[in-house]
């Protein structure tokens, strides 16, 4: 038992989860083709506009559903609002945070292109502590409006009226999930500018820039994208259910930074705050990089209701050190 | 191989332009015309001249459907198949207006999840032919709310046949495994003609389009027949086009029998089916969307995040002179340890 | 005239400063029991050092360094040799106190007096001095007076926010431009990977040390786990390293056979403060000789010496550098940063991983930082209900016999306490 820990311990979680997130990608894009269907309500960009997916992304569903009015809302239909929120919190708590980190395809791309990045050698991108502040509530921002958006297209606003119907799903008309994922079932039916009606030509269009700053950003920063992913946000509130945590000992920790280098989100409260115990923010996607790269004996830890399943060792910290190309 | 068939068909000719050539030409000399006209289901009474469409993402408590006749003396069948191919029941009610079917589609993800078909047929001899006529209507009852469970479920979404019916229509393609209407404009439709569940050969099938452009095909061995369906919606101006426009083509079918026999006492020696099936379809995305323009918004954005980020860091280089190892270094920089 | 003179000082200076040496090491050597046979390197190592002079012979660049901050992996990597200059030896602080001011600290004359008396402008091709202290700053002036290259490395005074990080790492890449161009040698990804990986394993070995010295009663005396981090100093890593593992290996063999160089009773203690530096074993050595036992350390000259490790995420120097930059800073605990919290945590941990039963807090008159903040961690172990021994000292031996008696005093205090907590133990159980 004691062998096989240490096994774990010592094991390159890097390599680990760019295994994993291949696999993932293939069940989540092409999942379809092989007759794999996870669910819905998924709290992970498993896109439906892909036509072949293998589940489908919570956002979309719950734009649908928030298109009610308020009466009913708060009536029997609002039940059917709260039950897919409950299937979403289900399905959340299992992996917490790590359905950005292992599971999301859109995360997985972007890994990819930091993956040709340091390939090619360029340096990679940071904000500054300043900017990132700013940067990180856009997401919350988004969530508000995805859910305000389609209460307001079944209820009026005064002096505006109803929002009409080609606001549905505002959100997924800026994701760069609906435009970039279905690229890859060659669909690029996506990439175009809606001329249909105004609402659907400026979503387009916004649709269109932000998939293009989709790519050059997440070419040189790091998971660009899910500073603003409302997803995240959402993921978020539900953070103190999740079985699987990212616990830390402010004890053994000696601020190196080490944890803070290695966090692709820049969380700086990794290394610095040493009261939490569980060390979640909003921006980690649980790719427990950090506690591959603790140098402290037991000060990062990953629990799954309570177990410990990996954790930061000396050996382990060292073996992966030296073993980096 | 084509087989030969031994019966006798004969074609007849028989739409909606024929009979106003019929009007025209023949009606002097045979001044009552009593032969039965086919009927389709819509959404609206015979009374309204608007037309509506059924959202396929609303679900509803109750389905409505109204036949298009003004005749007074129908003598209807109703029937229902849920989408497992149940059978079920179909309330016919007679009204000021028309005849109006109906039946209960409770909200919640049941048995009738998916396309249910709605069928009417009505018997009736007229001058020693009996006329058999039905209606068909397929309607989703979804909505996004109950999710897509039935995603791989094939036998709800692939569109059924009823051997009950005596004559119906039936597309080979349905909704997508989503129950999202898919066809569009200069979409390729393809239907099959049935009688009493087997396909039937060298029917007379009959598209009519919303302004009445109209096609007819005969069906093959199989009973089937494609037709693209053409764009029959414009607007003059931008603004009143709406994507969400949708186009309907009926598609009609008739087919002739060279049988004697018995309908409730009357003698007939000559059968005629017509059956309808109203079908909808949306402008297609090439009406209305443009790649072009979707890639050059994409690109130039690419291209100003990458130059911004680009600009950035050459500017960063200069006033700061913040190092870069993987770039030669500058000429005359300054070092203030030296 | 002048040059002659010079000369005679120098020699007196030296012979003198290898006799302070040599006696130290005896001490260290036969006023105790159970030597592992592993520190016979670190002892050879060391009197060598004062007798034959550190610098190696193999024509390849030297550079001097003060301080922990001076992250030698980048002296490594362009093939030069780093070696620390912090100098405790008595004599030279001597000779360092005839032109500096009164109350500068010892380790600061002492290493005037080194470079003052030793002709090292030719031998040393850059002393490189973080700016830490005020004392270490202006030594940076004077030595470029005295006609040495120097290189003053700038450390923020705060570490806790970011812009001092990236102020810092800025610094680390100034510098490894300019050792680039004052060496001729490019430092590139495989060669700073070298020297990553070649400190990691000293810094491997010397956690290995660090984990055994845990074992209570000790294997090992504090004496000469100060031999080992000094003998980093002026070794070549390679060699200290395996030598490090030789010990290692013995002191594991001593763990798992439960030998133990001291008994149940002996107090523990946690050492902090100024750095004793050999020959300055002054207080470590009265502690230890007194009966007690320093089970770890935390000063710049031992345990902090080797303890952080960089990680780096991306294998290229724009990654690398940093990485190598932020180990430095972050984690470093000397008291020239402000505020300096992760001191007191530090110790905390310490105390709890090692058992510790008291703390001996040293401070060189005329090192202002320590002085000052030793109202601040006395307090906090005050709270923390560990007592604190302060003592104030420099390198002279004037005051031997006056310290002992404290610190015998001290120790007897601690193991009547000690007792009666054994005692309560026994009588809770
Ligand atoms: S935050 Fe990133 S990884 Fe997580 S759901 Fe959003 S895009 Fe995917
Ligand atoms: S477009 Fe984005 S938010 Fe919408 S369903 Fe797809 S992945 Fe989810
Ligand atoms: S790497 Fe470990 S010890 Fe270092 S700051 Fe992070 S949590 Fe603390
Ligand atoms: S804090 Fe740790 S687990 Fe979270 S994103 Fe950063 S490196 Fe990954």
């Amino acid at each position: 038992m004691n062998k096989f820990k240490k096994y774990i311990n010592n094991v390159n979680i890097s390599r680990f989860r760019f295994w994993f997130q291949i696999f993932a990608f293939i069940i989540m894009v092409y999942g379809g083709f092989l007759s794999i269907d996870i669910g819905e309500n998924l709290p992970t960009f498993s896109c439906p506009y892909i036509d072949k997916g293998g589940g489908t992304c919570f956002l979309m569903g719950l734009q649908h559903r928030f298109t009610l009015p308020i009466d009913q809302l708060i009536s029997f239909r609002g039940l059917a609002v709260l039950t897919s929120v409950l299937f979403f919190v289900s399905w959340f708590i299992f992996f917490n945070k790590a359905w950005c980190g292992y599971i999301c395809p859109l995360g997985t791309l972007q890994d990819w292109f930091t993956k040709l990045r340091q390939k090619i050698g360029i340096r990679y991108s940071n904000y500054s502590e300043a900017k990132f502040k700013k940067l990180k509530k856009i997401k919350y921002i988004l969530l508000g409006l995805l859910i305000l958006i389609p209460i307001f297209m079944a209820n009026s606003i005064p002096f505006i009226g109803k929002l009409s119907h080609d606001w549905a799903v505002p959100f997924c008309m800026i994701c760069p999930g609906r435009t970039v994922l279905p690229l890859f079932q060659g669909d690029a039916s996506q990439l175009v500018i809606d001329y249909g009606s105004k609402t659907k030509m400026i979503f387009t269009v916004l649709g269109m820039a932000i998939t293009g700053m989709f790519f050059a950003g997440a070419f040189f920063k790091k998971r660009f994208f899910c500073f603003f992913c409302p997803m995240s946000a959402l993921q978020f509130i539900f953070k103190k259910l999740g079985f699987l945590r990212l616990i830390k000992d402010g004890t053994k920790c000696t601020k190196c930074g080490d944890c803070y280098r290695a966090c692709d989100m820049g969380i700086r409260e990794i290394a610095d705050d040493i009261e939490s115990k569980d060390i979640i923010k909003d921006d980690c996607m649980m790719c427990f990089k950090c506690v591959a790269a603790c140098p402290e004996e037991k000060c990062l830890k990953v629990n799954f209701l309570g177990k410990t399943i990996y954790e930061a060792t000396e050996e382990g910290f060292y073996k992966r050190q030296k073993g980096k190309k | 191989m084509k087989k030969k068939q031994k019966k006798r068909i004969i074609a007849h000719g028989y739409s909606r332009g024929l009979i106003i050539i019929s009007v025209i030409f023949i009606a002097p000399v045979f001044a009552e015309n009593r032969e039965p006209k086919s009927f389709h289901f819509s959404l609206t009474s015979p009374a309204e001249k608007k037309q509506k469409h059924e959202s396929e993402h609303a679900a509803k408590p109750v389905r409505k459907y109204w036949l298009s006749t003004a005749e007074k003396d129908l003598n209807l069948e109703g029937y229902l198949l849920n989408p497992l191919g149940e059978e079920k029941e179909l309330k016919i009610e007679k009204k000021e207006e028309g005849w109006l079917v109906s039946f209960n589609t409770p909200f919640k993800d049941s048995e009738d999840h998916g396309a249910n078909n709605v069928y009417v047929v009505d018997k009736k001899v007229v001058d020693k032919t009996l006329y058999i006529r039905t209606a068909k209507w397929i309607t989703v009852n979804h909505s996004c709310g109950w999710g897509h469970g039935h995603k791989h479920d094939k036998i709800r979404h692939s569109a059924l046949s009823f051997e009950k019916i005596p004559f119906e229509i039936v597309p080979q393609v349905l909704w997508d495994d989503k129950f999202h209407i898919r066809t569009k404009t200069g979409d390729n439709l393809k239907v099959f003609v049935y009688s009493y569940g087997k396909p039937v050969e060298n029917a007379k099938v009959t598209v009519v389009s919303e302004k009445d452009w109209q096609k007819t095909m005969i069906t093959d061995e199989n009973g089937g027949i494609e037709f693209q369906m053409i764009r029959d919606y414009y607007e003059r101006n931008w603004e009143r086009f709406h994507t969400s426009h949708r186009s309907r083509m009926i598609v009609e079918a008739e087919y002739e029998i060279n049988e004697s026999g018995n309908y409730e006492g009357e003698l007939y020696n000559k059968i005629i089916m017509s059956t309808s099936m109203p079908w909808k379809y949306s402008p297609a995305l090439e009406d209305y969307a443009s790649y072009k323009s979707g890639l050059t918004v994409g690109g130039i954005f690419f291209i100003l995040t990458l130059g911004g980020v680009l600009l950035y860091r050459e500017r960063r280089r200069k006033p700061f002179l913040e190092l870069d190892f993987e770039k030669k270094p500058r000429k005359n920089k300054k070092n203030k340890n030296e | 005239m002048e040059k002659e003179r010079f000369e005679k000082v120098r020699k007196h200076v030296r012979s003198e400063a290898a006799l302070e040496a040599g006696d130290v090491l005896n001490k260290i050597k036969d006023n105790f029991p159970d030597n592992p046979e592993g520190m016979n390197y670190f002892y050879d190592l060391l009197s060598r050092q004062f007798s034959e002079g550190i610098l190696p012979k193999n024509g390849k660049k030297v550079i001097g360094t003060m301080c922990v901050q001076v992250p030698d992996e980048l002296i490594l990597a362009v093939d030069a040799i780093p070696i620390r200059v912090c100098s405790g030896s008595f004599p030279y602080d001597n000779a360092g106190a005839e032109f500096m001011p009164a109350k500068t600290c010892s380790m600061i004359k002492a290493i005037m007096g080194l470079f003052s008396v030793e002709n090292y402008q030719k031998k040393f091709d850059m002393l490189v001095i973080p700016t830490t202290c005020d004392q270490k700053k202006k030594t940076t002036e004077m030595l470029t007076d005295m006609g040495y290259e120097t290189y003053s490395l700038s450390l923020p005074s705060r570490k806790d926010n970011d812009n001092s990080r990236h102020y810092w790492q800025n610094s680390v890449k100034e510098f490894a431009a300019d050792l680039m161009k004052k060496t001729g040698k490019k430092i590139t990804t495989s060669n700073i990977k070298k020297a990553i990986d070649l400190k990691n394993n000293a810094r491997y070995e010397f956690r290995r040390f660090f984990n055994l010295r845990k074992k209570s009663p000790s294997v090992i005396y504090g004496k000469d786990a100060f031999l080992v981090a000094n003998a980093y100093f002026v070794d070549e890593v390679e060699s200290w390293t395996s030598a490090l593992k030789n010990l290692n290996d013995e002191l594991e063999k001593r763990v798992n056979k439960n030998f133990s160089i001291v008994n149940q009773k002996t107090p523990r203690f946690l050492f902090t403060g100024s750095p004793p530096i050999f020959p300055n074993m002054k207080i470590p050595l009265l502690v230890e000789e007194a009966g007690g036992l320093i089970a770890v350390d935390e000063v710049c000259s031992s345990s902090r010496l080797l303890y952080d490790m960089p990680a780096y995420d991306e294998g290229a120097l724009y990654d690398m550098i940093p990485a190598i930059a932020d180990c430095y800073l972050k984690p470093c605990t000397c008291p020239c940063f402000v505020p300096n919290e992760e001191r007191k945590d530090k110790l905390a941990n310490l105390i709890d991983l090692f058992n510790i039963d008291g703390v001996i807090y040293q401070s060189f008159s005329g090192c202002q930082l320590y002085e000052m903040e030793q109202k601040l961690i006395g307090n906090f172990l005050m709270e923390k209900g560990i007592p604190m021994l302060y003592i104030e000292s420099d390198y002279s031996k004037e005051d031997t016999g006056q310290l002992s008696t404290r610190i015998e005093a001290f120790i007897e205090s601690i193991k009547i306490k000690k007792k009666s907590d054994l005692k309560g133990k026994r009588a809770t159980k």
